[in-house]
């Protein structure tokens, strides 16, 4: 990096004149925790753009039947945030799972995108969660895209020249809604998912609502597993079920061998999460009812 | 006694804690240059040609060596290593050339700079295909691969085999793992204009060091001062001296400027040594009773492409084979041959993980076969105070009986070993395993002693001189502590000197579980001899019967009272008449023996013992294993500071844990596949378990204060005693490690425990 490939607008349109103008493979410095390991690695940029001060960045509210995150929010706010648990726990849950304190103090949504880690949780979540993404640049102003239109492979999005994310809006869950998270990893803390799933649903009048799966780890990108929602979609949740999607889910993932698992690991742990996710779903069906609530 | 087993914080820890400390990696002096090496980028290969000339380019550089630029001195172990390699690589750390510039990065450039033309060579990365006729030899003039053998035996196998009702066999694989000091490997070599040598260096045993520096570089040892600064972290992988280190000096030399070589964290991952990775095949037998009748064990170490100290373990392992329990019967034959992977070294228990989890696996499937309860076994065939083992190793105190009751009863052992917990997809389990080590030293050298000099200044202030060398372990703290005791004084009025060869007496170094010991001994002895002379100065001054006088407080007393304040004292020796220094000096040598050609005799003046019960939780769904607690007993002969002792207990139990789940330095084709904190995997602090410790005090009748050494003992039977607990909890037996949820997970489904979830 060079002193002039360094620069710290302090507002968005700042931040846009920068991009807009700037040279092919400049990146955006957020959090850095990425970014950072690149450049520590050896790995150059003919610019950055650090985006810390923009406070356009930084918005976090129920706004227009949606919540609504700043690219610029860190992982550490998500998790302190009444409202995210409250309406989006799922996005929760993959930041409570997310690296490690230090990491996360530091880390921020838009980074996760962008980054664009076939093993990212926050982008596992936002994929399941059915998020929309606003990008905006000084030349096309503003368009928005779905999570699996924006990452399109291992490092590698469907971001323009010039182009910054600035929000992600995610739908507000309903009151019958059922998210879960789960993640590999002998350690809670540090831990690059071997394989991750993240799963919405609706259950109303005992079945299953548009449900959603996420795979993490087991794809060049964060993938939803079509043919286990389409297994569960309209239908009772019951153990025989529930089988079904988890081995659905298994086989359509896309696995590979490296040095952290098996691809064949991977997809046993696909199919044994997807199944934790909707047994925990099915329990949970059974206290409400339980409870008359 | 006052402060011997207190809870007396570490003296360097206020300094570690606030970031005062400076390590080897911020030390600059002016000068100085950065020192890089280019390594191989193959396993085995004949060098064509190495072309500098663009290195020499760089802006910066002050020299790039190569092979025919030195002298290149063959050294280690085997003989086997040089500085730098000039016609031939045999693993991926080889050291081709090295760069001496302004700043890192431009040596890094200029390395880069560097085009070496290879030949490919046919590679070897497996024991197996090193030993198989034919196979490609890897160090001419070393036929068949196979630098090393190592046999033992004693009382007849055959006997016990037939005294046997029940045998049990199999084979255990152990992996590669790395030490994963905090601070990377690094030294500073500078000359001064008389051609002397000082090296400031992360070295276990300066002394041996100099000798064998002076060797390789072509200098007279005295002409070497090894510095030791305070250090990140060693467990044994400073023990040997390794290429970069001479290589320093070579630049150092060729510039004539101070040179100073860091490693980067990569080249930690892939150029420190490694716990020695092998397979172990073990037979082990019992009578009816579970009474042990033979133990048969046949290992293949894997050398790597140059020995280093990894290649001696067995020498280690044969105690764990011969003599953790009684075993009438035992043998022992290992082959270490060379491989174009990673070579070993020392690693905090020396072999002794790898022995123990064989011998404790095997103790827990022979419990199985005559239906007792493990710790009934293990009771059963544990040894007393006073034994001496077939291998002729003397227990002069050994509470391993105790361990194993202690660690038995923290744990919960017989209720939670009735029934094994059942919970839906997790199930639970607890496991026992013991230990032997060394707890005085090991006497591989002609002495295995250490020196001490004390002295008093005339402000009462004690100064100890010791030749052991302090790498985290805190025998700095603990040395002081000793002196204190016997003087009367508080501990900050001592100061201990231990990290200059230009000042300090002889020591072997720092290894063998042998400081708090052997240089806590030689520490006693000078200590003691400044307290005779200053009670009889005491005695002659004041006319005053010896015998009734004492130190306590900074003071001479008699009884309850006052006679002289110490430093008071030691003005006046010095100011009157012919005048008196207070300082005296001692050299203490262990009452051990060096082992005869086959193996027998007593290493070691005392012998460490401990039992650790582990409670595990497996997940049957992912394989996923999960500690709950370790409960730890260990025959320490005397607590000298109860919060170091924990220290070190911890510390072991977290490394013995790591071994067992998590840890292991992926090699394929000679390569290392995760040379990274983020794909080695470590165990941060959430997932250590709490650690119950009891320590076992049985007053070693030699050991300092009854103390004997603890360092590693604690790492050595956390593997065994986890996959015990897992095979509790499980039913499923494992033999390689580390118990990773991929491993447990195949071995859950192959046994039919679990039923494949894609089936």
């Amino acid at each position: 990096m060079t002193e002039q490939g360094y620069v710290r607008p302090d507002n968005l349109a700042g931040a846009l004149d920068a991009l807009a103008d700037a040279p092919e493979g400049t990146r955006v410095l957020a959090g850095g925790t990425d970014l950072m390991v690149h450049l520590r690695a050896g790995k150059r940029f003919p610019r950055l753009v650090n985006v810390a001060r923009v406070s356009e960045l930084q918005a976090l509210r129920v706004w227009g039947g949606a919540l609504e995150v700043g690219a610029g929010v860190t992982v550490a706010r998500l998790l302190r945030d009444a409202e995210v648990r409250r309406h989006a726990a799922l996005l929760w849950q993959a930041a409570d799972r997310f690296a490690s304190p230090l990491v996360r103090s530091r880390a921020t949504v838009g980074g996760n995108l962008v980054n664009a880690s076939p093993a990212a949780d926050l982008t596992l979540a936002l994929l399941a969660l059915d998020a929309r993404v606003e990008l905006v640049s000084r030349a096309g102003g503003v368009r928005s895209l779905g999570v699996d239109e924006l990452v399109l492979g291992p490092g590698k999005t469907a971001l323009g020249a010039g182009e910054l994310v600035r929000t992600v809006r995610v739908p507000l869950a309903k009151p019958t809604a059922f998210h879960h998270f789960e993640k590999s990893g002998p350690r809670p803390a540090l831990e690059i998912s071997v394989a991750a799933v993240a799963v919405a649903l609706r259950i109303e009048d005992g079945r299953v609502v548009e449900p959603r799966i996420a795979c993490g780890a087991v794809a060049p990108v964060p993938l939803r597993v079509v043919p286990a929602e389409q297994v569960l979609a309209g239908r009772e949740l019951t153990p025989a079920l529930i089988e079904e999607a988890a081995l659905a889910a298994a086989k359509v993932v896309r696995p590979i061998d490296d040095v952290r698992a098996t691809a064949l690991y991977r997809r046993r742990l696909v199919a044994a999460f997807v199944r934790r996710s909707l047994t925990a779903a099915l329990d949970s069906q059974r206290v409400s009812h339980a409870t008359g609530s | 006694m006052t402060l011997i087993g207190a809870r007396i914080p570490k003296l360097d820890g206020p300094g570690k804690a606030t970031g005062e400390t400076r390590y080897l990696s911020d030390l600059e002096v002016p000068g100085m240059l950065h020192g890089v090496i280019r390594r191989s980028d193959r396993v085995h290969a004949r060098i064509v040609s190495v072309d500098v000339s663009k290195a020499l380019e760089v802006s910066g550089v002050h020299a790039v060596l190569t092979a025919r630029d030195i002298v290149n001195v063959p050294f280690g172990h085997g003989k086997d290593n040089t500085p730098l390699k000039g016609d031939r690589v045999r693993c991926i750390r080889d050291e081709i050339a090295a760069v001496a510039a302004e700043t890192e990065s431009a040596a890094a450039e200029a390395c880069r700079a560097i085009r070496v033309e290879y030949e490919d060579l046919p590679p070897v990365f497996t024991v197996e295909d090193a030993l198989k006729p034919g196979a490609p030899e890897i160090h001419a003039g070393r036929a068949g691969n196979l630098p090393f053998t190592y046999d033992y035996a004693h009382g007849d196998v055959a006997q016990g085999e037939a005294d046997s009702a029940h045998v049990v066999e199999g084979e255990f694989v152990l992996q590669f793992m790395t030490h994963c000091c905090m601070g990377t490997s690094a030294i500073l070599a500078a000359f001064d204009s008389e051609g002397r040598l000082t090296l400031t260096s992360l070295t276990q045993v300066p002394f041996l060091y100099r000798r064998d520096m002076a060797a390789i570089v072509g200098m007279s040892p005295e002409d070497i001062r090894v510095i030791q600064p305070p250090i990140g972290g060693a467990f044994g992988s400073k023990l040997d001296i390794y290429p970069f280190e001479p290589i320093a000096v070579h630049l150092a030399r060729a510039t004539r400027r101070p040179v100073r070589i860091v490693f980067s964290r990569h080249e930690e991952f892939v150029s420190s040594p490694t716990r020695q990775p092998m397979r172990v095949r073990l037979r082990s037998g019992c009578d009816g009773k579970g009474r042990l009748t033979f133990r048969d064990a046949q290992l293949w170490l894997d050398n790597g492409g140059y020995t280093s100290w990894g290649a001696t373990t067995p020498f280690v392992m044969m105690q764990t084979f011969s003599s953790l329990y009684r075993v009438p019967h035992a043998r022992f034959h290992t082959k270490v041959a060379y491989t174009n992977n990673p070579y070993s070294g020392s690693f905090r228990g020396y072999g002794n993980l790898q022995a123990t989890f064989a011998v404790e696996s095997q103790l827990d499937l022979l419990a199985e076969k005559v239906g007792v309860d493990p710790l009934e076994l293990r009771l059963m065939n544990s040894q007393e105070t006073g034994e001496k083992t077939g291998q002729g190793l003397e227990f002069v105190s050994c509470g391993l009986r105790d361990c194993l009751e202690s660690a038995a009863e923290m744990s919960g052992w017989r209720a939670k070993r009735a029934s094994p917990a059942l919970k839906g997809n997790v199930r639970r389990g607890v496991g026992m395993a013991s230990m032997l080590h060394v707890g005085g030293g090991a006497k591989i050298y002609r002495s295995d002693g250490c020196g001490s000099v004390v002295s008093i200044d005339d402000f009462g202030k004690v100064t100890l001189v010791t030749g052991s060398t302090d790498i985290g372990q805190g025998s700095e703290t603990v040395l002081a502590q000793m002196v204190a005791e016997v003087l009367g004084v508080a501990m900050d009025r001592v100061k201990v000197i231990n990290s200059d060869t230009d000042v300090k007496p002889w020591d072997v170094g720092v290894h063998a579980s042998r400081t708090s010991y052997v240089a806590g001994n030689s520490a006693l002895l000078a200590a003691n001899e400044a307290k005779a002379k200053l009670l009889t100065a005491a005695a002659d001054l004041y006319e005053l019967p010896k015998g009734e006088l004492s130190l306590s407080g900074g003071f001479i007393m008699r009884g309850a009272e006052k006679v002289d304040a110490l430093d008071k004292l030691v003005r006046t020796l010095h100011f009157t008449g012919k005048g008196e220094l207070l300082v005296t000096h001692s050299y203490f040598e262990p009452a051990s023996v060096k082992q005869d050609a086959g193996f027998f005799g007593n290493v070691s003046p005392t012998y460490a013992f401990g039992t650790h019960a582990v409670e595990v939780e497996v997940e049957l769904d992912t394989g996923q294993v999960r500690v709950l607690a370790v409960s730890a007993a260990h025959d320490v002969g005397k607590v000298l500071n109860a919060m170091s002792l924990e220290g070190q207990i911890e510390g072991g139990v977290v490394m013995g844990l790591g071994y067992s789940l998590t840890e292991e330095l992926k090699i394929r084709e000679g390569k290392v596949l995760n040379p990274s904190f983020r794909d080695y995997h470590l165990l941060t602090a959430p997932e250590v378990p709490p650690i119950h410790f009891k320590a076992i005090e049985t007053e070693d009748p030699s050991g300092p204060f009854g103390a004997k050494g603890v360092g590693e003992a604690p790492a050595i039977c956390v593997a065994a005693a986890v996959a015990n607990a897992v095979h509790h909890a499980t039913g499923v037996r494992f033999t390689e490690l580390p118990l990773t949820p991929e491993r447990v997970l195949n071995g859950l489904i192959a046994a039919g425990v679990v039923r494949d979830p894609l089936a």
